[in-house]
This record gives C-alpha cells, sequence and structure tokens, in this order.
C-alpha cells in the first residue's frame, strides 16, 4: 500500500519535472514564473472551493425550504455528487481567470 | 490584494487537505475516533437501517447487500431473536425492506422473527418507526447495522428514542490500510456525516 502511494507521488513528480524542463527548454519559459504559476494555482483552488462551498450552501437552504414549503422530501443526499465539485472548480477557474485578467500578462 | 492572498491561502488549505487525507493514515484515525464502541453481546433486536435502496433493474444496491447479509450474520451468532429490517423507498415495483426481507427469509430465519419496516426516508423517521414496532415488545437494547461513517449519528438517533445501542461491529479496530482513493472517499463520507450530525444535533435528533 506505501509503495502504490509512493508510485503515485513518484509518478507527480517526473512528470512534473518533465513539464519543467519542456517548459524552460522547449518553450523559452522563466523559472522564475513558476512560483507566481503556482501561487496562481492556488488561487483557482480557492476560489473553485468558495464556489462548492456556496453551491453547497444554496442546494442545503432549497432543499430544506422545499421540505418546509412543500412537504415533499428531497434527499440532501442529492448534493452528494461529484458532478457538482467538478462544475464547481469549472465555476471557480472560470471568474478567477476573469477577475484577475485585467492584471496578468497576456503571453 | 487581500481577497488574492485569501484565495491563496484557501487554495493552499485544501491542497493540503487533500494530500494529508490522501496519503496519510489522518483519515483512519478521525474515522476511529468518530466509530462509538460498545462490547457487541446478546440484545433484543437486530436492527439493519435502510442504504442505497433499489438499483433500476429491482436489485438490491450492493451496500444494501451488504448490510442485511452481516444483518444475518449477527442473528445467527444468536446475538438476538429479531430482526428488524428497514429500506429506503423505492420507484420501482417492490421495496428495498421486501428485497431484504426476502434475502432473510430464504437465508432460514422463521419468517416470525422478521420485523420488517415501512421504507423510512431519514435515520431520525426510522428511529421512531423502529421504537413504535419494538416498544411494545418491550425490546430496548438493540445492535444497530448500517455503514461506518454514519454509526456515529445512527447511535445517537436511536439512543436518543429510548434504546440502548450496541453497532454491529462492536468495538472498532484501527485499519491503516487503503489507497489513496478510499482514503479520499472515507474522508468525503465522515465529513458529510459530521454535517449530518451537526444538523441532527441542532433539530435535537441526537
Amino acid at each position: 500500500m506505501v509503495l502504490e502511494q509512493l508510485f503515485l507521488l513518484a509518478l507527480v513528480a517526473v512528470t512534473s519535472v518533465a513539464a519543467c524542463a519542456v517548459g524552460i527548454a522547449g518553450l523559452g519559459l522563466r523559472p522564475a514564473r513558476l512560483w507566481e504559476a503556482g501561487r496562481f494555482a492556488l488561487q483557482l483552488v480557492g476560489m473553485s472551493t468558495l464556489f462548492f462551498v456556496g453551491n453547497l450552501a444554496t442546494g442545503l437552504v432549497c432543499v430544506l425550504a422545499v421540505r418546509g414549503a412543500t412537504g415533499t422530501f428531497v434527499s440532501v443526499y442529492l448534493l452528494n455528487d461529484l458532478t457538482l465539485a467538478v462544475l464547481s472548480a469549472v465555476q471557480g477557474v472560470c471568474f478567477e481567470c476573469w477577475r484577475t485578467s485585467g492584471r496578468r500578462d497576456p503571453r | 490584494m487581500r481577497l488574492t492572498i485569501g484565495l491563496q491561502t484557501l487554495g493552499a488549505l485544501v491542497v493540503s487537505l487533500l494530500l494529508v487525507g490522501a496519503f496519510t493514515p489522518a483519515v483512519n484515525l478521525l474515522a476511529y475516533w468518530r466509530a462509538p464502541a460498545r462490547v457487541l453481546g446478546p440484545v433484543d433486536a437486530i436492527v439493519v437501517l435502510g442504504e442505497g435502496g433499489i438499483t433500476e433493474s429491482g436489485r438490491l444496491s450492493h451496500p444494501s447487500l451488504q448490510r442485511i447479509t452481516e444483518a444475518i450474520d449477527l442473528y445467527r451468532q444468536g446475538l438476538a431473536p429479531l430482526l428488524v429490517v428497514s429500506g429506503s423507498p423505492s420507484g420501482v415495483a417492490r421495496t428495498e425492506t421486501e428485497a431484504r426481507v426476502q434475502i432473510a427469509r430464504a437465508s432460514g430465519i422463521a419468517p416470525e422473527a422478521v420485523l420488517a419496516l415501512d421504507p423510512g426516508r431519514t435515520t431520525h423517521e426510522e428511529a421512531q418507526a423502529v421504537r413504535a414496532l419494538l416498544e411494545p415488545r418491550g425490546a430496548r437494547r438493540i445492535i444497530l447495522v448500517t455503514d461506518g461513517a454514519s454509526m456515529a449519528r445512527s447511535v445517537g438517533t436511536f439512543e436518543k428514542v429510548g434504546f440502548t445501542v450496541t453497532p454491529s461491529y462492536g468495538v472498532p479496530i484501527l485499519r491503516w490500510g487503503g489507497g489513496p482513493g478510499a482514503r479520499l472517499r472515507l474522508l468525503q463520507e465522515n465529513l458529510i456525516e459530521m454535517l449530518a450530525s451537526a444538523y441532527y444535533r441542532i433539530q435535537g435528533w441526537t
């Protein structure tokens, strides 16, 4: 089991190093910008998390409102779906790119 | 600028949580810590809660089948004279409860020892239905069969309506195993259950 975990981590490490090499040697990217890119990636994750929490909270309020207003039972487990996380990530990436589009270097 | 730093911090926290969740046994410890522990012994009834329901093809879902099998095993060990079978509502011809009762009877359990509940939509509803069914029989001590993550909330809910509850596994065993994907699923289940437990506490159901 430990080997399985190490394999996955090693796999990602190897492809990351390869991507760095391709970026620097092949695409002429500056290594100094990698740190900035990492921080922007965290920003995207952060914004996606906000959308995910927002979607969950809104969904929860809707489910409880329908239950309270109509007496119809709607399961909260409707929100327990991978699709919601994926769509929240798309929302977060899109919104954050839009929010920062004026500030980031278009190159 | 402040929002940007906040987003970066939140992103770093989420990535850290995912890495810790997937690649360390922290989630296993969390699941172990949340699991109620009682010594398994003779009780008045074994109660198996609804889980997963019926598939579109009319068959029991895998988790539902696992739970009824576990309950039948406990019954065969002679831990209780009654087996109470619950199930979720379903949109197909037969209900989860009916399918589970069939399996219990086909396993050789006497029909009078198997009690079927009407489909329950929540654990709280199931607890009330089980109380209505077992109270006239004087049954107060039960073994509860449900999935590991929801056991803490389920035990609390049944204790709230007056039962003395033993989880089906008795005393939990700390398991360190599981690949990264399995650990993330365990993390997801436990986070959902922690939210559900908070909701149940607010409602006064546990």
